[in-house]
């Protein structure tokens, strides 16, 4: 517990951020940047109005707690074009399944760096399974984190 | 010989990216889903390089890794570990169970292919010549039993064939012979003693000069509990005794690779005709009915739409044959093709015994089944011929005067 309040939300937050540049770079190519808030902050409440593509994924160990990546529908089809190399029009005639299985893996990569960064850090803790979840209103209520959710665009 | 790449992740992604990566490669690549997939496959291919991913569902990589090295064969095969979990102690870890190489996700795939090509030989497709060898081409089959009488049964019974098929009695006989031939099968009998036939296996797939050689094993069909043991530690096909020799014929055409199309398939300007043969055992029914597929697929890319079954060589039309035809015709079907059936009276007799192919409709040669099909009109959707099949009298005459009749 001692490590974890040596850690202050600046060096998470650079954390992250180098997590989801280096995933974003290295597997689609792109530049990431993080968008601060969606969170509702008089009751810590994400909820978006478009279909989103969401992975979650946690770490657990000196430091404890989840990863929300937030994907637009478009940005998620573009992240499985990018990734597999195929086209616009091919990924959205495979269905649902494979952009969820893209955003899995992204989700998986990122907290993977997350992690390491954390392991340097001095924090060992190890990766939890991806979960994807999809939907028009997707609300998150964290219980007691205070953690931003991120969206990479 | 095409280095074997066996990729175990169970991210479909990751797969996908890797193959992607890869086919610009001259490799041959297997996907396994997690360590228990991985290990089936790295038995049964033994392959050149492991690309194994660590967190994994049912087994995971360290554990498949740990099997890897204590596995008499598989321990000296190179991994090269790809993981989401970086960190000095976990490549530390690793490290210690013996990997050859490690990457971090995310990846970049000119890296990971300039780690694998420090590992295995890959060469770009552009820079090999592939060409497929033909059940036409000659091939040396080395045949490892104590029995005369089987190796004479075999010898005998592949005599039409190109292939020289030869033989010694023990596995020392056997590795001097693969040092100084180019042994493009081998035959090793499990009942050798002493498990010889499991020791010369080990032997020959530890050595540069065969390791990549198919090797099947001939066994007596009843004993289980040995072919399983083969199954395990990695035969390439089983012919059980007492053999079959059509049995063994396209076992061994299918470990060596060869192209057998060319024995059942010819393509003609207008047409594909498919020569079905006299005897035709279930493995053969699979065989020629994957070959189908493509041969039909092909020729439709090439404008022609219509096939030919050729059942003049069939002395008696048997289940294996009516299978055949049936799939074949189901093939036709999907694929809008017109299709007639040739065949001499004793087949058209032979047809009208069986339920399903009373109705089958014969013409006596190839000429004349052509002849029926109606030019430019859509594909036949009926089993039977377009027009004026074999008359009725016809079952009276000589199967001789048909074939005179061919054109």
């Amino acid at each position: 517990m001692a490590s974890i309040q040596a850690i202050d939300n600046g060096v998470l937050d650079l954390s992250i951020d180098r997590a989801v540049q280096a995933v974003f770079r290295t597997m689609i190519g792109k530049p990431a940047r993080i968008v601060p808030t969606l969170m509702d902050p008089s009751n810590y409440t994400v909820k978006l109005e478009q279909i989103h593509v969401v992975g979650t994924a946690g770490v657990v160990g000196d430091l404890t707690g989840l990863i929300y990546l937030y994907f637009s529908q478009p940005l998620a089809e573009y992240c499985a074009s990018r990734m597999l190399g195929l086209s616009l029009l091919k990924i959205a005639s495979t269905g649902e399944k494979v952009v969820n299985e893209v955003v899995g893996e992204l989700t998986n990569m990122t907290l993977g760096t997350f992690k390491n960064q954390l392991v340097e850090l001095g924090l060992p803790c190890r990766l939890t399974l991806p979960t994807v979840q999809r939907g028009v209103y997707v609300q998150t209520r964290p219980s007691r984190a205070h953690r931003p959710p991120l969206l990479p665009v | 010989m095409r280095p074997k790449i066996l990729l175990v992740d169970d991210s479909a992604i990751v797969r996908s990216i890797l193959v992607n990566t890869l086919k610009i490669y001259d490799c041959e690549i297997f996907e396994a889903a997690n360590g228990v997939e991985g290990l089936a496959f790295a038995t049964k291919e033994c392959p050149d390089l492991i690309v194994l991913d660590v967190t994994m569902p049912i087994m995971d990589g360290i554990e498949m890794l740990c099997k890897l090295k204590a596995h008499a064969v598989l321990k000296s095969v190179p991994v090269l570990m790809l993981t989401a979990e970086g960190g000095r102690e976990n490549i530390i870890k690793i490290a210690k169970i013996g990997v050859r190489d490690y990457m971090v996700k995310p990846f970049k795939e000119d890296v990971l292919v300039q780690k694998i090509g420090r590992i295995i030989d890959l060469k770009s497709i552009s820079e090999v010549q592939i060409k497929p060898k033909s059940i036409f081409d000659p091939a040396v089959i080395l045949i490892v039993d104590d029995k005369p009488l089987i190796v004479s049964q075999i010898q005998n019974g592949l005599k039409h064939t190109p292939w020289q098929v030869q033989s010694v009695a023990n596995a020392e006989a056997a590795l001097d012979f693969c040092k100084q031939e180019e042994v493009d099968l081998v035959m090793i009998s499990l009942s050798l003693s002493d498990e010889g036939a499991f020791t010369l296996f080990r032997q020959l797939r530890s050595s540069h000069k065969t390791k990549y050689t198919p090797i099947m094993a001939l066994v007596v069909k009843t004993d289980a509990a040995i072919q399983q043991q083969a199954q395990q530690v990695g035969f390439t096909f089983f012919v059980t005794k007492p053999i079959d020799l059509v049995d063994l014929e396209v076992k061994a055409a299918k470990a060596m690779r060869l192209d057998t199309s060319q024995r059942y398939f010819r393509t003609e300007p207008d047409l594909i005709v498919l020569q079905l043969p006299d005897n035709c055992p279930t493995t053969l029914i699979t065989e020629i009915s994957d070959q189908l597929k493509i041969q039909v697929t092909n020729a439709v890319n090439a404008g022609i739409n219509q096939a030919v079954f050729d059942l003049l060589l069939v002395r008696n039309l048997d289940v294996g044959h009516i299978k055949l035809v049936i799939n074949s015709m189901q093939i036709c079907r999907d694929l809008g093709f017109e299709f007639a059936l040739v065949g001499t009276g004793k087949v058209v007799k032979d047809s009208q015994g069986y339920e399903d192919t009373s109705t089958w409709q014969y013409f006596p040669s190839v000429a004349e089944a052509r002849g029926s099909f109606k030019k430019n009109m859509p594909p036949a959707a009926t089993e039977e011929p377009a027009a004026e099949p074999m008359p009725a009298e016809a079952l009276a005459e000589p199967v001789g005067a048909w074939r005179t009749s061919a054109g």
